[in-house]
C-alpha cells in the first residue's frame, strides 16, 4: 500500500496555491505535512481525499491513478480538524451512515460498527450524541469512523488541535499505534512542529504551496535545507544572524555554551522552564537564545562559545543551506 | 449542474415578480377597458398623460406618502422604545415578546374591522370616553381630518412589533463591553444610547425602514376594509386607487399605469430614506464647507 | 430604564387592548353594544358565536380553507426553496451576491401591486376559485424570503460535515436527505412559520382569485362579513369572528415565539 503525488499543482484563479509537489508515502509510513497556515497543507490533503481536483499532476494510490476518481471510490479514511461528526445522529448512526448508504446489510453494519467502537474502546458511547461527548471522545469517534471504512489511506487534518495539551500527549502514542497497525500510508497535517516530530516518520515542510524540505525529523533538525526550515523546526527557535563572510549563520540555542572567553553577552531576560532554562542574551550579533540545564549556574560576566561543527550556513540571497564541506 | 436546483424557484419568482412588471409596462401603453370591450388597443402615452393630469392620482399619491411617512416615523420611535424594553434581561421576557408580537401576527383585515368598531360613532370605546368627558363626538371615521390618522394608528399598532424585533436583533449584536467601557469613561445611559446603540443600529434601522416604507406604500388591506378609502376619498391610497380602476372601473390599462407610477415613487422614497439615514452627515459637511 | 414595570404595563395594554375590546364585544348582547350604560336587557350572550358558527358556510370552513392553503403553500415553498438555497450557498461570491440583492428587492416589493397581473394569470390559465392554485402565487411571493433564510442556514453549517459525507460516498441527494436537511431543521421551522403566517393573512390576491363563498379564506371572509346581510347585527358577529380568527394565531405565536423571532431577525441580520 502506498500513496504517490506526482507534480501536483492547484490554483485558485491565477494563483498557484500548490505547485510542483511530489510526495511518496510508503506502506505503514506516517508523513507529516508541516507549515504555517496558508502554506497549502490542508489543500494538499483535500486533493488527496478527492474533495478538490488538482489542476495538474497525478495522484496514485497503490500505484493506481486515482486523480479522476470520486472520493468514495478512493477509500479514504479522513479525520477532520472539527471531527465533522453529524450532530443530529448518535455515535452508532454516525458510524453506520456511510455503510447504510452503500447498502451494506444491517447485521454487517452492526458488526463493523461494534468492531470499530471496540478498537477505540468507546463501546459504551454508542447511543450518545456528539454534543454529549468530550473533545477526546469525539476524536475517538471520528477515528472510529475512519477506521470503519477500512481505508487504503488515512488522512488526518490537525486531529489534535482541538484538544488540550495534556490530552494531546496522552493520545499521541495511542493514535500512532492505531493508525499504523493496518499498514496504510498516513498523511498527517499539522502546524505544530513538535507534534509532527512526535507523530511522523518523515516530515514534509511546505511554504507557499511548494515543498521546502522532506526528511526524517532527525534529518530536518540536523540539516535544515533553508532558513525557513531552520526557524520552523526546533524550539526554542534557532539563532540566525549574518556572518562576516556574507553568509547567514545559524546555531541552535542548545548548542551555545558558557565559556571563559568568546562572544561577550549581557543577560536581557531569563525564563526558567523546569528541566531547562532559556536565556535571552544581547551580543554584537544581536539577541541570542541560549538553552541550558536548570541546574547550571549563570556566570556574572557571560562569555559564550560553540563548536564550529554545530554551525549552519545559509545563502543570504536564496536562504538555501550551504554545506561547509563544499565551501 | 447545481444551477438546475436554482431553476424551478428562479422561474417561479421571475413569473410572479418579473412578468407582471413587463406586463404593466405593456398595458400602460394600451387602452384596455370596458370602453374598448376589454381589448388592448395601443394608445401611445395616453394613460401616462391622463395620469399626469389626474388630480385624484396626485391626491392619492400625497395621501399615500403622508400615510407612509407618518406611520413609519411613529413606528421607528415606538419600536426603539419597545426594543430597549425587550432587550432588558428579566424573567417574563418571553411572554412579553409573545404579547408584543401578537398584533403583527393577526390578519390585517381582521384588525381593520376591529378598528372600525373601536372608532365607531357613537358605540366605540373612543367615542364613549369622549362622551363621558362631556365633549362633542369626534366622528373619527367620517371626519376627513381625523380618519387618516386612525388608519395610521391601525398600521402603527400592527407593524411596530416587526420593526421592534429587527432593532432588538441589532441591539443583541452590540457587545456589553462597549457599554461598560463607555460607562467607565463616565458616560450616562442616554449618552450611551446616542453614541453607541444608535450608530451601531443604523444598518438594522435602514433595513427595517426600507421594508416598512415599501409595505406602507402598498397599503391596501387596512384601508380597503377599515375606511374603503373614505370619507370623501381622504384615505384612499395608490394601491386602492389602482385596485378600484381594475376591479370597479374595469380600466386595466390605467390601473397598470398607476401601479407602475407607484413603484417609481416608491423607489424614489427608498432612495430618499437612504440619503437621510446614511448620507445626512456628508451632506451636512458639504453644506457647511 | 427606571420604573420598568410601568413601561411593561404600557406595552401590554398597547398590544392587547384592541383585541380585548373585540373579546368583550363578542360576548355582548345587541342591547349591551348599543346602550352600554343604560343597558336594559341581559348583558352577556353567546349568540354572536352561535351566529358565525352556524351561518352558511360556517366560520369553520374558512378556518379550514386558510389552514389547507397555509399548509400547501408552506410545503410547496419549501420544496422549491431548499434545493435553490443549497445551490445558492454554493455559488461563487459575486454571483451569490447578485442573486441575493435580487431576492432582497423581491422580498421588499409591495406585492399588492402585482395583483392585476396575477389576476390575469388566474383568468388565462383558469386558476380562479381553486385553493391549490392559489398556493402557487403565494409560494412564489414567499420564495425570496424563504430562500434567503434557508441559504444562510446552509452557509452556517460547517463545511467539514458535507465533505465527510462525500468521502463516505453520499451523493448530492443523500447528503441533503441524511445530513444537510436534518441540520437546517430549525431554520426550516422558522421559515415555515413565516410562510404560513403570510399565507394565513394574505388578502388582496385571495380577494381577487376566490369568489365562491365556500372557498373563501379567513381574511376575505371576515372582511366580507362587514358588508353582508347574513348577520343582522354586524358588530357583535364580527367581533366574534375576529376572536375566533385570532385564536389560531394566538396559539401559534405563543408556541412558536422563538422560531418567529429567529426567522424575522435572521432575515435582518443576514440580509
Amino acid at each position: 500500500m502506498s500513496l504517490t503525488l506526482e507534480n501536483i499543482g492547484r490554483r485558485i484563479n491565477k494563483n498557484w496555491i500548490i505547485k510542483g509537489l511530489n510526495l511518496h508515502v510508503a506502506k505503514g509510513e506516517c508523513l507529516a505535512l508541516l507549515g504555517p497556515s496558508g502554506c497549502g497543507k490542508s489543500s494538499t490533503l483535500r486533493l488527496i481525499a478527492g474533495l478538490d481536483k488538482p489542476d495538474e499532476g497525478t495522484i496514485k494510490i497503490n500505484h493506481k491513478d486515482v486523480t479522476n476518481i470520486s472520493p468514495v471510490n478512493r477509500r479514504i479514511g479522513m479525520v477532520f480538524q472539527s471531527y465533522a461528526l453529524y450532530p443530529h445522529l448518535n455515535v452508532a448512526d454516525n458510524l453506520s451512515l456511510g455503510l447504510r448508504i452503500r447498502g451494506v446489510p444491517v447485521s454487517e453494519q452492526k458488526k463493523r460498527v461494534n468492531n470499530a467502537l471496540g478498537l477505540m474502546q468507546i463501546e459504551s458511547l454508542f447511543k450518545r450524541f456528539p454534543s454529549e461527548l468530550s473533545g477526546g471522545q469525539r476524536q475517538r469517534v471520528a477515528l472510529a469512523r475512519a477506521i470503519l471504512r477500512d481505508p487504503k489511506v488515512y488522512l488526518l487534518d490537525e486531529p489534535m488541535s482541538n484538544l488540550d495539551a495534556q490530552l494531546r500527549e496522552e493520545l499521541r502514542p495511542e493514535l500512532r499505534n492505531l493508525i499504523l497497525k493496518g499498514g496504510q500510508p498516513v498523511v498527517y497535517v499539522t502546524h505544530d512542529q513538535h507534534e509532527a516530530m512526535a507523530m511522523a516518520n518523515r516530515i514534509a515542510v511546505l511554504k507557499n504551496g511548494r515543498l521546502e524540505q522532506i526528511g526524517t525529523p532527525e534529518n530536518l533538525y540536523a540539516k535544515p535545507s533553508s532558513i525557513f526550515v531552520a526557524s520552523f523546526i526546533g524550539r526554542p527557535q534557532m539563532n540566525i544572524f549574518p556572518d562576516k563572510s556574507g553568509l547567514i549563520k545559524a546555531i541552535r540555542p542548545e548548542d551555545l555554551k558558557f565559556s571563559n572567553n568568546g562572544l561577550k553577552c549581557n543577560l536581557v531576560h531569563k525564563e526558567w522552564l523546569g528541566s531547562s532554562q532559556l536565556l535571552l542574551l544581547d551580543s554584537q550579533n544581536g539577541l541570542l537564545r541560549l538553552l541550558c540545564g536548570s541546574e547550571e549556574s549563570i556566570p556574572e560576566e557571560i562569555y559564550i562559545n560553540w563548536s564550529s561543527e554545530k554551525e549552519h550556513y545559509f545563502d543570504s540571497n536564496t536562504g538555501k543551506r550551504i554545506d561547509k564541506s563544499r565551501q | 449542474m447545481i444551477i438546475l436546483f436554482l431553476l424551478p424557484a428562479g422561474i417561479l419568482i421571475l413569473l410572479v415578480f418579473g412578468v407582471p412588471l413587463i406586463r404593466y409596462s405593456w398595458l400602460s401603453m394600451h387602452a384596455a377597458s370596458v370602453v374598448t370591450g376589454l381589448d388592448n388597443i395601443p394608445n401611445g402615452g395616453a394613460n401616462w398623460i391622463r395620469l399626469l393630469n389626474d388630480m385624484r392620482f396626485w391626491k392619492d399619491a400625497w395621501q399615500t406618502v403622508r400615510f407612509a411617512s407618518f406611520s413609519v416615523s411613529l413606528e421607528v420611535f415606538l419600536a426603539i422604545l419597545i426594543a430597549l424594553l425587550l432587550h432588558q434581561k428579566w424573567k417574563g421576557r418571553g411572554i412579553l415578546r409573545s404579547i408584543s408580537l401578537l398584533p403583527w401576527a393577526l390578519p390585517t383585515t381582521v384588525m381593520a374591522l376591529g378598528w372600525r368598531w373601536i372608532f365607531n360613532t357613537p358605540y366605540g370605546p373612543i367615542e364613549k370616553i369622549i362622551n363621558f368627558m362631556g365633549l362633542n363626538p369626534l366622528n373619527i371615521l367620517s371626519n376627513p381630518k381625523l380618519t387618516w390618522l386612525s388608519t395610521v394608528l391601525g398600521d402603527v399598532w400592527k407593524t411596530t412589533p416587526f420593526l421592534a424585533l429587527i432593532l432588538l436583533a441589532g441591539l443583541q449584536t452590540i457587545p456589553d463591553d462597549l457599554y461598560e467601557a463607555f460607562r467607565l469613561e463616565g458616560g450616562k445611559p442616554f449618552q450611551a444610547f446616542l453614541k453607541i446603540s444608535l450608530p451601531l443600529l443604523k444598518p438594522y434601522l435602514f433595513l427595517g425602514v426600507i421594508f416598512r416604507l415599501a409595505q406602507a406604500f402598498g397599503v391596501f388591506d387596512l384601508i380597503q376594509v377599515m375606511t374603503g378609502g373614505g370619507p370623501a376619498g381622504s384615505t384612499e391610497s395608490l394601491a386602492l386607487y389602482a385596485y378600484l380602476n381594475a376591479m370597479r372601473f374595469l380600466d386595466f390599462g390605467y390601473s397598470a399605469t398607476i401601479m407602475l407610477a407607484s413603484f417609481i415613487l416608491l423607489v424614489c422614497a427608498c432612495a430618499l430614506s437612504w440619503v437621510l439615514i446614511y448620507q445626512s452627515k456628508n451632506i451636512y459637511r458639504v453644506y457647511n464647507s | 430604564m427606571k420604573h420598568k414595570i410601568i413601561w411593561v404595563l404600557l406595552l401590554v395594554i398597547w398590544s392587547l387592548s384592541p383585541l380585548s375590546w373585540q373579546l368583550y364585544t363578542s360576548f355582548c348582547t345587541q342591547e349591551a353594544i348599543t346602550h352600554p350604560l343604560t343597558n336594559p336587557g341581559p348583558h352577556w350572550t353567546l349568540n354572536n358565536y352561535r351566529q358565525v358558527l352556524t351561518a352558511s358556510p360556517p366560520l369553520w370552513d374558512y378556518l379550514f380553507n386558510s389552514l389547507l392553503l397555509g399548509l400547501t403553500t408552506t410545503l410547496l415553498t419549501l420544496v422549491f426553496a431548499i434545493p435553490a438555497s443549497y445551490a445558492l450557498s454554493k455559488l461563487k461570491p459575486l454571483l451569490a451576491r447578485t442573486t441575493k440583492i435580487i431576492l432582497i428587492s423581491a422580498a421588499l416589493f409591495p406585492y399588492v401591486l402585482l395583483f392585476l397581473a396575477l389576476l390575469e394569470f388566474a383568468r388565462n390559465f383558469n386558476l380562479g376559485n381553486n385553493l391549490f392554485a392559489l398556493s402557487i402565487p403565494y409560494s412564489a411571493l414567499s420564495m425570496p424570503l424563504a430562500i434567503l433564510l434557508i441559504t444562510s442556514a446552509f452557509k452556517d453549517l460547517p463545511k467539514d460535515l458535507e465533505e465527510a459525507a462525500r468521502i463516505e460516498g453520499l451523493g448530492i441527494w443523500q447528503r441533503l436527505r441524511w445530513v444537510l436537511i436534518p441540520l437546517i431543521a430549525p431554520a426550516t421551522a422558522s421559515t415555515s412559520i413565516l410562510i404560513f403566517l403570510f399565507s394565513w393573512n394574505e388578502y388582496p390576491i385571495a380577494l381577487t382569485w376566490i369568489s365562491k363563498p365556500e372557498l373563501l379564506t379567513l381574511p376575505v371572509a371576515i372582511a366580507r362579513i362587514a358588508g353582508s346581510s347574513i348577520y343582522s347585527v354586524p358588530y357583535g358577529a364580527y367581533a366574534a369572528a375576529t376572536v375566533l380568527g385570532s385564536i389560531p394565531l394566538l396559539i401559534m405565536v405563543l408556541i412558536f415565539q422563538k422560531q418567529i423571532i429567529s426567522g424575522l431577525t435572521k432575515g435582518a441580520v443576514k440580509g
